[in-house]
């Protein structure tokens, strides 16, 4: 590929020595200022109705590769009195700064290879909060059959992975729970008061002190809360067991909070006594400071973290173990498969009501066959996607595009076609680079957390 | 409304309407000092680039009023697919590059989240390689230091498009 490399080469003297650069500059712009008269209007309808936009003669006013472009140190200071320039700033140091929290962390894992000053970027304790912070992209499911080890499936496996699905790095065999904005929540499989909180990519870990009540396996459920913001540099996260207790003759659903700031466990005043919501039906999810868990008799307990107050909500009345309460765009959401014959829909129901909202025809080709296949819903991805378990295959389908991808062939593991207790678990996971050792994040707190260029060093 | 003339590098004037010319900070900080009916100087940016930028703006006006949603205010969170999915198709990586830096230096915050995103898209699957053409960066790793992180990062190296 022939580069613009080749037309304007670099010259690397004229880069270092700051002086003559900024005389050159100086003098450029009062021939530019002067003689700007004589010079030819650029006819934008060349520029504009090509199909794919040429670099347009770059040796305006540089005559350099467009990648080397450097910021001129010194613009008549009349002009712009409060100076934005930043010495010799240049095309990668701005993508440095800005575009690089944006990539997801096994694409700057593999990039830390790039040079030296990559890597230390990446490593730096500051690039991790503001990744975790701007990538929120859902990058995969974690997945896990009673019984099995987990195991992970990755919506595109060039830029989203971790190094050990089966997150053997824990010290003891888990079972997957729930999942928030990067950090993964295990229970132990021979401890059931052990509650491990774990960032898959970078494999740390924490286990948090046993709860003070008891959450029995069949009556409790959890959600994590963990909001990245540009404050939150020490990763707080919040994880939440609705419970059932039985105080006199009326079971009521308690709230155990753990609170990553005050490392303990806080019982909520408030309890929730409604019948609806008594038979809770696995883990939740957070969205916009709120957690939501499904119950089996049609109806949606939500907890208020801030407020600490309770609400229901309903689920559409065909809800089911093929639907999956999940987020898209933003706004909490159900979405339902639904099947006529050999053709297929997905119903969105959103809004407090959980009214239907679309109805999405779901162009599966190949993949529907003669005979009946169980369909079920996993999630919803990235605003525009939804991850389906469709027979014994995970598909990602696109509601825009109407395509279809196939993200694992056979779930592996007992598959029946029965919704029973081989029935599998689905973590939409972000693949960010949140530190999670508290003793980790206070050792580097010591450190100026805005020098963007502080090393990391190894725990 | 008030219009702000500015200059682009090869000489094309460009007139803007004053609401959008502030959303650029480095425009906004010299008007602060200055008249606004001097000419603007922008010898940074090339007239393509600006064709491209107010064509942003003229794109979020339109959906602004089409959704009645202030996208503006907003500045924050992933950001409208259409025009986004428009700037992608004809910007060659190189101009999208330069690009990011003009937006950059002119300071308009939200219109350089979206092109980063943008950047980020194209970037996530390349190799170390390719990336390392694309941002024009030093390679200064010796083998055997490379070797080493390459081992700590296997996993990070293994996928359809990227296995070397």
């Amino acid at each position: 590929m022939a580069t613009s490399e080749e037309e304007h080469p670099v010259d690397n003297d004229n880069l270092v020595d700051n002086d003559s650069e900024e005389d050159q500059f100086d003098d450029i712009a009062e021939q530019h200022i002067q003689s700007s008269n004589e010079l030819k209007v650029v006819d934008l309808s060349d520029v504009v109705c090509s199909n794919e936009l040429k670099v347009v003669d770059r040796s305006d006013m540089f005559g350099r590769d467009p990648r080397k472009r450097t910021a001129p140190v010194d613009v008549p200071s009349d002009e712009f009195p409060h100076k934005r320039f930043k010495q010799n700033m240049e095309i990668q140091d701005v993508v440095m700064e800005h575009a690089l929290y944006f990539l997801p962390a096994k694409s700057l894992c593999r990039f830390k290879t790039v040079n030296k000053e990559w890597d230390q970027y990446i490593n730096s304790p500051f690039f991790a909060h503001q990744q975790t912070h701007s990538f929120r992209d859902i990058s995969g499911l974690f997945c896990q059959l009673p019984g099995d080890k987990p195991s992970f499936i990755s919506l595109d496996q060039d830029a989203y992975g971790i190094p050990s699905p089966s997150l053997s790095f824990l010290p003891q065999p888990v079972t997957l729970r729930t999942a928030c904005n990067g950090l993964l929540c295990c229970q132990s499989c021979f401890e059931q008061n052990s509650y491990y909180i774990c960032n898959p990519v970078n494999e740390e870990w924490k286990v948090l002190p046993e709860p003070n009540f008891y959450h029995g396996p069949d009556q409790s459920a959890l959600a994590l809360a963990f909001e990245p913001s540009a404050l939150n540099f020490a990763a707080h996260f919040e994880l939440v067991c609705a419970f059932s207790l039985s105080l006199t003759d009326q079971p009521v659903i308690c709230f155990e909070i753990y609170s990553s700031r005050s490392r303990s466990w806080r019982l909520a005043e408030t309890v929730c006594s409604e019948l609806d919501a008594l038979k809770l039906n696995g883990d939740g999810i957070f969205l916009k400071g709120v957690v939501f868990w499904e119950t089996f008799a049609g109806a949606i307990l939500a907890f208020d973290l801030k407020e600490e107050h309770y609400g229901i909500l309903s689920l559409p009345p065909n809800s089911g173990p093929q639907g999956v309460l999940t987020e898209m765009r933003g706004e909490l959401c159900y979405i339902l498969p639904v099947r006529e014959g050999n053709s297929y829909t997905l119903e969105i129901h959103g809004d407090m009501d959980m009214n239907l909202k679309h109805i999405i025809p779901l162009n599966l080709g190949f993949l529907s066959h003669t005979h009946q296949e169980s369909i079920r819903v996993l999630a919803c991805v990235n605003d525009d996607a939804v991850v389906i378990l469709f027979g014994d295959r995970v598909i990602a389908y696109n509601m825009k595009a109407r395509t279809v991808e196939t993200l694992r062939d056979i779930v592996i593991g007992n598959y029946n076609g029965e919704y029973n207790a081989g029935f599998a678990k689905y973590l939409p996971y972000v693949n960010s680079l949140v530190h999670v050792r508290s003793s980790y994040i206070t050792s580097l707190l010591s450190e100026d957390p805005t020098t963007s260029y502080s090393y990391l060093k190894s725990p | 409304m008030k219009k702000i003339s500015v200059r682009t590098s090869d000489g094309q004037e460009f007139e803007l309407e004053e609401n959008l010319a502030m959303e650029s900070a480095t425009i906004k900080t010299s008007l602060d000092a200055f008249s606004r009916d001097d000419i603007i100087l922008l010898p940074n940016v090339n007239s393509w680039e600006m064709v491209k930028i107010i064509e942003f703006f003229t794109k979020v006006q339109e959906l602004e009023t089409k959704f009645g949603v202030k996208f503006m205010e907003k500045k924050e969170g992933r950001f409208l697919e259409a025009f986004q999915a428009e700037f992608d198709k004809d910007l060659s990586d190189d101009n999208l590059y330069c690009l990011l830096w003009t937006v950059d230096y002119l300071g308009i915050e939200v219109l350089l989240e979206n092109l980063c995103h943008l950047m980020a898209e194209r970037t996530k699957n390349k190799t170390v390689e390719s990336c390392r053409n694309l941002f024009g960066v030093q390679h200064d790793y010796t083998p055997e230091e490379e070797a080493e992180i390459r081992e700590d990062y296997s996993w990070a190296f293994e996928g359809p498009e990227i296995e070397e």
